[in-house]
């Protein structure tokens, strides 16, 4: 018993000294302060993720991570799971359908047209 | 209909059934930015076109706009991100973002939703900015601070009610605003009353906390159109619905004591205008706790099935739902060993039994005008059942409630939206049958039958000049078949002076027929011999409140003031005199005076971005004649202070919550001529109160762990003469403090969203 738990405590303290937070910046296809909320709140739940961040002027996602618990791949795939594109990761077609419309393409291309923005019916189902 | 011209942009405001989510939808969607701080407007709607005396707000500042007698408005210093809020008596409240360039061009929808009340919901609870009365909402996420368990324990971080200690025999929590006992407070589910009669005591522990999306709680006089009973305060509780609430919500939750909760909330979308909610909620509590060494146990078992179904129609005009509500509940407590099933009467042991069972159907419909918008009315409706039996030691209780509720009001403007009115007419049956066996000789042992039949009619004038003012004056009479003509008036007002400083006053009557043998526990759990003096008659008060609330931003955080002072005075009163002789209970119309001055500051400011900090005092000067002298009441105390720190990091990964509150001495009954022994101290001692929660986010919900009582205070000897509950000194209604000592609890929430 008492090799055993020598041997997650020592197994556990490489890993910890192994572990390290690491940042990176994603592309994404996120557009507005809405893609923001998504973007940032689904990701904070992510395993193995401290902090994120959108900069929605360059629509780069910075996201501190542990390098032991995920990867920027295992990142990027979630972001397009959520419905953007990721660096070279394209979004998965149905969560972008499942966007709000000012999320989509085009909502934000011409600045006029956002005031004329039609606000979805609220879904109740 | 419309096309739109070319020099100005038309917005579109469509039907929306989530406010809220519309609301937050747009918060986040696209900032446009020009230069100028300048916007000016026209609100239209397609069958009244200029709308005069449509609100404009600014989210989050102490400033807006009203649109002028050609319905055009101007705000100034408005910023890029900036959300203006425009709504209109009738129409759908929205939120857009402002545009510089040209004058906006708002077009105005019908509202689809009859009777509700226009309310911009913050993030947490605080002060509602735009209501005339001193109104504290609770939301979900203020409400999951403290997780445990009913509506009784859903008060813990709001520092306008506090909680009382019943007795040390049926564990039950009450609650008190301004200090009067929340008797005097109308508690109602979505409009219609509901903690009520012979459920006013237990009544809170029926409502589950998880089926709970928000609290209104109102201190002073209430609007005449939910009734005649509001004497101290009114608190409205708003279940979760079918149309917004998630498709699936499980909870389990599990304490040291051992007591188990199962809460389950499931969405049907039956088609697109009918959709249902299913609220489901069972606990129990086996085990006996018992931790001070007298013998008896220091909260009863219990277990409850709770069950609430409803559904909701919206058409075009026609909104409708209809529901029911079911639910049974058993307690055993008293001695050591007494079981849900022993025989009260023949026992051996000092038990304590309360059995109920309760069935509830209840409504609501309404209607608005697409080509009156400013028109609607709604009914209301609600028809009970309710039975309980049980005592304790040998005194035994049965009641039997049945009551029938209805009231319809109608809404509109007088020519335009500066005066708007409310009026109709509502109709109120109790019937209530108890029985009471005192068990010892010369004792109570009889039964009560009445039946109450109360019609009556309502007004109420809303003068809404600008977005600075507000007057609300109504008044009702109802005809009640007992007690005659009660004439309800009652007025509110609301200015906010400053953008900084809002003034607020009400002044109103009350009214309620109070039910001595259920509303207060120290008629059961006494050997004291109960003397009723004269007939029953029913409690009329007068209350009068100022309050004053400040907004500033100090170091770019909004630090907020609330300073109130109520005062009540009550007319007659059932008063429960304990001081007359500690081997008597003597219940007596008010033969007197009696009155309540309370007096509360509260600041709340965010420490940091992610710290925030709620603290108050509150000063109680509850007075009322007891054996002839004017004194202050029993088991309250004079000062109390109240902390509470929230924390959380982003998007509410990681929370954690904080509660401390210190309750001051409290006058205890005259026991002079009791046994040396079994005398009590003229005042309790003082003492802290710590509660504490953590919880931890996902993305499909969270878990949580938490402590009450986390110092684990006590009152020691809560009963007086445990040896001898069936001898002539056995007192467990001398309670000021908690019996239970600290218990550690643990939790998940599981959502399926849509």
């Amino acid at each position: 018993m008492k090799k055993v738990i020598l041997t997650i405590l020592i197994a556990s303290f490489g890993f910890l000294a192994h572990a390290q937070i690491k940042t990176i910046g994603i592309k994404t296809s996120a557009v507005c302060e809405m893609c923001k909320n998504t973007l940032e709140k689904d990701l904070t739940f992510e395993k193995g993720v401290k902090s994120v961040n959108l900069d929605l002027e360059t629509m780069v996602l910075n996201i501190a991570y542990l390098d032991s618990k995920t990867s920027p791949e295992i990142l990027r795939q979630r972001i397009a799971k959520v419905g953007y594109n990721a660096d070279s990761v394209m979004r998965d077609p149905k969560a972008y359908a499942k966007l709000d419309e000012c999320c989509k393409d085009g909502a934000h291309s011409d600045e006029v047209d956002h005031s004329k923005h039609k606000k979805k019916k609220g879904d109740g189902n | 209909m419309f096309s739109a011209p070319s020099g100005s942009e038309i917005i579109v405001l469509q039907a929306n059934l989530m406010k809220y989510k519309i609301l937050l939808i747009v918060l986040f969607c696209p900032i446009v930015l020009w230069a100028q701080n300048s916007v000016r407007g026209k609100v239209t709607s397609d069958s009244e076109g200029e709308l005069i005396g449509v609100s404009i707000k600014v989210m989050d500042k102490p400033f807006g706009a009203i649109t002028d007698n050609s319905g055009h408005f101007i705000l100034d210093n408005i910023l890029p991100e900036d959300r203006l809020i425009v709504s209109y008596l009738g129409y759908q409240t929205d939120t857009l973002e402002p545009v510089f360039s040209e004058e906006m061009v708002i077009l105005m929808q019908e509202s689809d939703e009859a009777m509700d009340e226009v309310v911009v919901r913050g993030q947490s609870d605080g002060v509602v900015e735009e209501a005339p009365f001193l109104n504290i909402l609770i939301t979900e996420a203020e409400l999951q601070k403290a997780a445990c368990c009913n509506l009784s324990e859903s008060f813990e971080t709001n520092a306008s009610v506090d909680v009382s200690y019943a007795d040390a025999i049926t564990g039950t929590k009450m609650i008190q605003m301004m200090g009067l006992d929340g008797r005097y407070t109308l508690i109602s589910r979505e409009g219609i009353p509901n903690i009520r009669g012979l459920n006013s005591r237990q009544g809170l522990a029926y409502v589950p906390g998880t089926w709970i999306q928000s609290i209104d709680v109102g201190k002073g006089a209430g609007s005449v159109i939910n009734g005649y009973e509001s004497m101290a305060g009114q608190i409205n509780v708003e279940l979760f619905k079918p149309e917004t609430m998630d498709k699936w919500y499980l909870n389990a939750y599990l304490n040291s004591f051992g007591r188990l909760e199962l809460n389950t909330n499931r969405q049907i979308q039956i088609s697109d205008k009918w959709s249902s909610g299913i609220l489901f909620h069972a606990d129990q509590l086996t085990s006996e706790i018992e931790g001070n060494g007298d013998g008896f146990m220091d909260i009863p078992k219990s277990r409850q099935i709770n069950l609430l179904n409803r559904y909701k129609y919206e058409g075009d005009r026609l909104m409708a739902q209809i529901g029911f509500n079911i639910f049974t509940a058993q307690q055993a407590g008293g001695q050591l060993g007494f079981d849900f099933g022993d025989d009260l009467s023949t026992s051996p042991m000092y038990g304590y039994q309360l059995n109920t069972k309760k069935a509830e159907l209840f409504g609501k419909i309404g209607m608005i005008y697409p080509a009156k918008p400013t028109q609607s009315w709604g009914f209301q409706y609600s028809l009970s059942y309710q039975d309980f039996d049980g005592g304790a030691g040998r005194r035994l209780y049965s009641g039997e409630q049945t009551s029938a509720y209805g009231n319809f009001i109608y809404q509109n403007i007088i020519g335009n939206s500066f005066h708007q009115y409310k009026t109709g007419a509502s109709f109120l049956y109790d019937e209530f049958n108890e029985g009471f066996d005192a068990g010892n000789e010369g004792g109570l042992d009889s039964t009560f039958v009445r039946t109450e039949k109360v019609p009556g009619l309502f007004f109420e004038y809303n003068y809404i000049p600008s977005d600075d003012f507000t007057l609300v004056v109504g008044a009702r009479t109802d005809f009640h078949n007992l007690f005659g003509t009660y004439f309800t008036p009652r007025a509110h007002a609301r200015w906010a002076f400053t953008p900084n400083l809002t003034l607020r006053g009400s002044v109103g009557k009350g009214y309620r027929t109070p039910n001595a043998l259920m509303e207060n526990s120290m008629i059961w759990v006494s050997s004291r011999e109960i003397q009723f003096l004269s007939d029953l008659k029913p409690e009329v008060s007068w209350n009068t409140g100022v309050s004053l609330s400040a907004n500033f931003m100090l170091d770019s955080r909004p630090l907020t003031l609330v300073a109130d002072y109520f005062y009540t005075d009550f007319e007659n009163q059932l008063v429960y005199d304990q001081d007359i002789s500690s081997d008597l209970l003597v219940i007596n119309n008010l033969q007197g005076e009696s009155f309540g001055q309370s007096f509360q500051l509260e600041v709340s400011y965010p420490l940091t971005e992610q710290l925030d900090v709620k603290a108050a005092y509150k000063n109680y000067q509850n007075k009322m004649t007891t054996d002839g002298i004017l004194r202050q009441v029993p088991f309250q105390s004079q000062d109390r202070f109240f902390l509470n720190m929230a924390y959380a990091t982003n998007y509410e990964k990681w929370k954690a919550d904080m509660t401390l509150n210190w309750n001051g001495p409290m006058r205890l009954p005259d026991t002079s001529d009791s046994p040396v022994e079994f005398q009590l101290p003229p005042e309790s001692p003082d003492f802290f109160m710590l509660n504490a929660q953590v919880s931890r986010g996902f993305r499909w919900g969270n878990i949580y762990l938490g402590g009450e009582n986390i110092l684990n205070f006590k009152q020691e000897n809560p009963i007086v003469d445990p040896e001898n509950p069936f001898g002539p000194n056995f007192d467990a209604s001398m309670t000021w403090g908690p019996i239970a000592g600290r218990v550690i609890y643990a939790g998940i929430r599981y959502k399926i969203k849509n």
